[in-house]
């Protein structure tokens, strides 16, 4: 973690650093759940609201990361249960692929864009309790912290993982984007 | 299958192309900070609300009793007073540490999430159990009181808004924390 101590910054600034720290692991966790745009917008603001919220019960008992990813897959957990989902307008991974790819060859843009749709596409088919450990370890956290972040054990993480690779194979093979 | 990374299922390049620069879009901060301030504004101004219909409840009542004592004033402000009792102490002890959960490991706030889906179809069945205690109340209440709750045809039409009002909220309350509880499970 960067920034200024804790407990010296004000939780404007502490939001503030959280939103610029992990604000786009926030925002690909979102798109793991919600595909359409607005959706997805909403989502992101609960977990803000929610971050803001518990701020202030925040004791460092974990790292920050930790806490964050909490939140967010909380909030999503939430956001699916409520089922504030509205169909989605957009053919299949259009929309997270829709932000721009800076690299200069369309082929090789446009073959990146189809294999990011086709991941993107097959995360949020997978289960919400499979999703969950491949997003945190999409994001590259280690299984102990997994199992910090979802309370379960580091053999359950492996286990889910197991699993969600046969059914990401299964929905690769199968084209994964219907 | 022409992902070699989606074939040979390589974690660590589909954790490359999952962060890749093209998915990483900066947030809005400040939209989300206005969000926030929008919603605090948004809880206070519920919390006013209840705060007013409380008082509201509660002068009022002091008010019937103070100039205009009779049976019916009497049970009316009675009543009115048990219900708000149990409302209010059923809303905080089905509120209680909602936002303190949020941080929680996943697996203990979905528990957690299912215990609050579970409270709200309690607070459901406490809204249908209050109108119906309401209603019992005013078809077995004493002549006195009987006549006195039929005096005006306003104040008749207003109670049974409000009761359809809130039987209509108790169900769809109801139904979508069943929703909610399916989901959760």
């Amino acid at each position: 973690m960067t920034g200024a101590p804790a407990d010296l910054e004000s939780r404007d600034e502490r939001f503030a650093r959280l939103l610029r720290e992990h604000g786009a692991a926030l925002t690909r966790l979102a798109s793991a759940y919600e595909r359409d745009a607005d959706d997805r917008e909403d989502l992101m603001q609960e977990i803000a609201f929610a971050v803001w919220r518990a701020l202030p019960l925040y004791r460092g008992e974990c790292s920050e990361r930790t806490f964050i990813f909490r939140i967010g897959h909380n909030r999503a957990v939430t956001h699916l249960a409520r089922g504030r989902v509205r169909r989605s307008r957009l053919e299949a991974g259009a929309v997270l692929e829709a932000l721009p790819d800076p690299r200069p060859d369309p082929a090789a843009r446009t073959l990146e864009a189809e294999r990011r749709a086709r991941l993107a596409d097959a995360v949020r088919r997978l289960r919400p309790s499979l999703r969950q450990v491949v997003v945190l370890v999409l994001e590259g956290l280690p299984h102990a912290e997994i199992a910090e972040v979802l309370g379960i054990s580091v053999n359950a993480v492996a286990i889910r993982l197991t699993r969600a690779r046969a059914e990401m194979t299964a929905l690769f093979e199968e084209g994964g984007t219907s | 299958m022409s992902d070699p990374a989606a074939s040979s299922f390589e974690w660590s390049a589909l954790a490359a192309r999952w962060t890749g620069e093209a998915r990483s879009a900066a947030l809005d901060a400040q939209a989300l900070r206005a969000h926030v301030t929008r919603e605090m504004q948004r809880a206070r101004a519920w919390l006013v609300v209840e705060l007013l219909l409380t008082g509201l409840v509660l002068g009022g009542g002091a008010w019937a009793l103070a100039f205009h004592r009779s049976a019916f004033t009497l049970l009316l402000t009675a009543d009115a007073w048990v219900v708000l009792a149990v409302v209010w102490g059923f809303a905080v002890w089905t509120r209680r540490g909602t936002w303190r959960i949020v941080g929680e490991r996943t697996e203990t706030y979905r528990l957690l999430a299912l215990r609050f889906a579970r409270a709200r179809v309690a607070t459901a069945w406490l809204v249908l159990a209050l109108l119906a205690l309401q209603l019992g109340i005013v078809t077995a209440a004493p002549g006195a009181v009987h006549a006195g709750w039929h005096a005006t045809a306003a104040a008749r039409s207003a109670a049974g808004a409000v009761a359809i009002i809130y039987l209509l909220w108790a169900v769809w309350l109801r139904r979508r924390a069943l929703r909610e509880i399916r989901r959760l499970g």
